[in-house]
């Protein structure tokens, strides 16, 4: 049995099949290949646990419980449907629904507790899946705001953000060097640079720093990320100076899933607790070696 | 196919968690920008609902900003249809601020609960004070609830009152300040109708902001001219937390009350006979025995000898009670008393039936040596009926054991 994080999905989905083809020489001659009996391989079953966020309950610091989300999925808990925010009296506060076509969610509206449209959103994707358009909408199904974006193969490289007119407030470049996002540009409606950001990796391609400059260069502060066994368990938000603001302490299960999330302030004064709940699902897939 | 929906996956879980994703500082700044900005309201509210729904702390700067803008503004002399839209903004922020806990932000909040006349801003500023832990302002806000609970303003307020009460409540439960159990218990009791939730979460709030909260309600109860609030307190008090021995130091308080006021109504009558039964009840049922409890039953028995003053109920609820005090002390007044029946029936004044059997019943079950003089001569008197004589002679038998 084996678990799968969606880092690796990625990966696997990337390895694209070889193709035959004749083998031909430097000089240009076309060597002729004698046929052989074709060796075929049996494809390999490999059934892999994927974890689904079922309940995420946020609570103070003396444990007691502020809030709480309820994710309610399909049958097959591939497809998010809902999420519900309930208070502490477990009275519903808010809801979110999405609506697919395919496997592809291309609405998510967001309810009061009355049950009144607030607003929702509209998403369309490229032939690949990657989102391209996110377009907010108030419940009078007016614009409010879009977000365009661009990709490179599964590379986000651009996001664009327009006002209700469509007019551009500004974009966000992302540049990579190999497959790592290393930095970020944020420029405005002019094109002028504003802020970017720089993010530094491990050698397992792990972000461990990701710091924030202003356009002339000057830092506005940082982000940093420490990792046990591969899994996220230390982030420090630190201001330009580099002491500390603020501190996010995850607990992780055995299957690497965060079971326990604590925001701190510089003086360690916990500030929220969050608690989260998984499901998971067996996926069933084969693999030819 | 498969890869879209591989790609709607991990949409998914990257929407679920991008409020710990690294990727989220870009977005925050991006957003931050964009609010900055922004000129008009709308333009101003369309960033926010974005900002709001990263629910992300990097957020936090250009919230509280919105806010010290929107606090600011307050004052500015505006239409009907903006001070919807602005009320709404402010609403949003707040209530986000609340969310994030950021305590930082509880000064601009409070501007907000201080300024406003809308309760629903109002009360969504109050509740936002409670998340973000605002301990400082939880004087205020007791003292708020204090005086909403006094009910003095205009009835035709009550509603917006019942608004902001609801949401004082919810606040002063969240900051669990043991200086906010009182203006808690009298909203618990007060005036707000059913309807406004406001009594119901007020109750539920005071099992839970102190562990333990006998001094203030033995002081409710003594200080309360409402002799209803006193059994109210007592009830609370019940079910608090609070250890047996503070349980019985209520119950005490309460039943002094009960004989110390005098009633001036049928109706206080009433409350003052249900304050010294439950009292006794609740003495009774509970494993600490006060001494300070005797003198007040001695109390309670004079009173029937002398006026009258105590009904039959009352009387036979004492004895259930006394009878699980084993000391001496009690069984003392128990005697006192049977002897003053034995003396009244031997003398042909006529007594009561049931409160003779319960007493010399509680002489046996509290089982001193003391009774046994007055036990003995009961279960010889010829004046008692057969039945008095039978349970005399069965709590004589129990105290020999």
């Amino acid at each position: 049995m084996k678990r799968i994080y969606p880092a690796v999905l990625v990966a696997a989905f990337l390895i694209a099949g070889c193709a035959t083809a004749p083998v031909v020489k430097d000089s240009g001659e076309v060597k002729k290949v004698e046929p052989v009996a074709e060796v075929k391989k049996e494809p390999v079953k490999v059934v892999t646990t994927v974890y689904y966020p079922v309940k995420e309950t946020s609570l103070y610091a003396d444990g007691s419980v502020d809030e709480y989300t309820v994710y309610t999925y399909d049958e097959k808990g591939e497809k998010l449907l809902k999420k519900e925010l309930f208070d502490s009296d477990n009275v519903l506060q808010e809801r979110e629904e999405y609506e697919y076509t395919g496997d592809l969610p291309m609405v998510k509206k967001f309810f009061d507790k009355n049950g009144d449209l607030q607003n929702y959103h509209t998403y369309k994707y490229d032939g690949a899946g990657n989102i391209v358009a996110d377009t907010t909408y108030n419940s009078k199904d007016e614009v409010q705001s879009q977000s365009k974006y661009s990709w490179d193969g599964n590379k986000k490289v651009k996001w664009s953000v327009f006002d209700a007119s469509g007019a551009l407030f500004g974009t966000t470049e992302y540049i990579y060097e190999g497959d790592l996002n290393t930095k970020i540009v944020n420029k405005n409606s002019a094109g002028e640079e504003e802020e970017f950001f720089v993010i530094e990796y491990n050698e397992s391609g792990l972000p461990v720093k990701n710091t924030e400059f202003s356009a002339d260069s000057t830092v506005r502060g940082s982000r940093t990320f420490e990792y046990k066994d591969g899994l996220l368990v230390l982030e420090k938000v630190l201001r330009s100076n580099g002491s500390v603001k603020r501190k996010i302490v995850y607990s992780n299960d055995e299957a690497g899933n965060p079971l326990e999330i604590i925001y701190t302030d510089s003086a360690d004064n916990v500030q929220e607790r969050i608690k989260k709940e998984y499901k998971s699902r067996k996926v069933v897939s084969y693999v030819t070696e | 196919m498969k890869n879209k929906k591989l790609t709607a996956f991990i949409f998914m879980v990257t929407a679920l968690f991008l409020t710990s994703s690294v990727y989220a500082n870009e977005v925050s700044a991006v957003w931050e920008r964009l609010y900055n900005k922004a000129q008009s309201l709308s333009q101003k509210y369309n960033i926010m609902v974005n900002i709001v729904e990263q629910h992300d702390r990097d957020m936090i700067p250009v919230l509280e900003k919105a806010l010290d803008e929107q606090v600011s503004a307050m004052e500015n002399q505006r239409t009907i249809t903006d001070q919807l839209k602005s009320d709404s903004f402010t609403k949003l922020v707040v209530k986000e601020l609340g969310r994030l806990k950021d305590r930082e932000a509880a000064p601009l909040i409070w501007d907000v609960v201080d300024n406003s006349d809308d309760p629903f801003v109002k009360g969504e500023a109050i509740i936002a004070l409670g998340r973000v832990g605002a301990k400082d302002y939880s004087n205020k806000l007791n003292l708020m609830l204090r005086n909403i609970n006094m009910n003095y303003g205009n009835i035709q307020d009550q509603r917006k009152n019942e608004i902001v009460a609801y949401a004082l409540v919810m606040a002063l439960e969240k900051l669990k300040s043991p200086d906010s159990y009182s203006p808690l218990f009298f909203a618990a009791n007060g005036w707000y109708s059913r309807k406004s939730g406001v009594k119901e979460k007020a109750s539920k709030a005071l099992l839970t902001i102190v562990d333990d909260p006998a001094d203030q309600l033995i002081g409710i109860i003594k200080d309360s001219k409402d002799f209803g609030l006193k059994l109210a307190g007592l009830e609370a008090g019940v079910i608090s937390r609070a250890s047996e021995e503070n349980k019985a130091r209520l119950a005490v308080t309460a039943l002094d009350q009960g004989l110390i006021n005098s009633p001036q109504s049928v109706v206080q009558k009433q409350q003052l006979k249900s304050l010294r039964v439950r009292a006794l009840e609740v003495l009774e049922e509970n494993g600490a025995k006060p001494e300070s409890a005797t003198p007040l039953m001695k109390s309670m028995l004079i009173k029937y000898q002398t006026e009258r003053l105590v009904d039959e109920d009352e009387m036979v609820q004492l004895f259930e009670t006394a009878g699980t005090y084993h000391s001496d002390a009690v069984g003392t007044i128990l005697s006192e008393f049977l002897a003053y029946l034995t003396d009244r029936k031997e003398s042909g004044g006529t007594v009561s039936f049931r409160i003779s059997k319960s007493v010399v019943i509680a002489m046996g079950n509290n089982g001193s040596k003391v009774c046994f003089e007055e036990l003995t001569r009961a279960q010889y008197s010829d004046s008692w009926e057969n039945s008095i004589k039978r349970e005399a002679k069965n709590a004589v038998q129990k105290l020999n054991k």
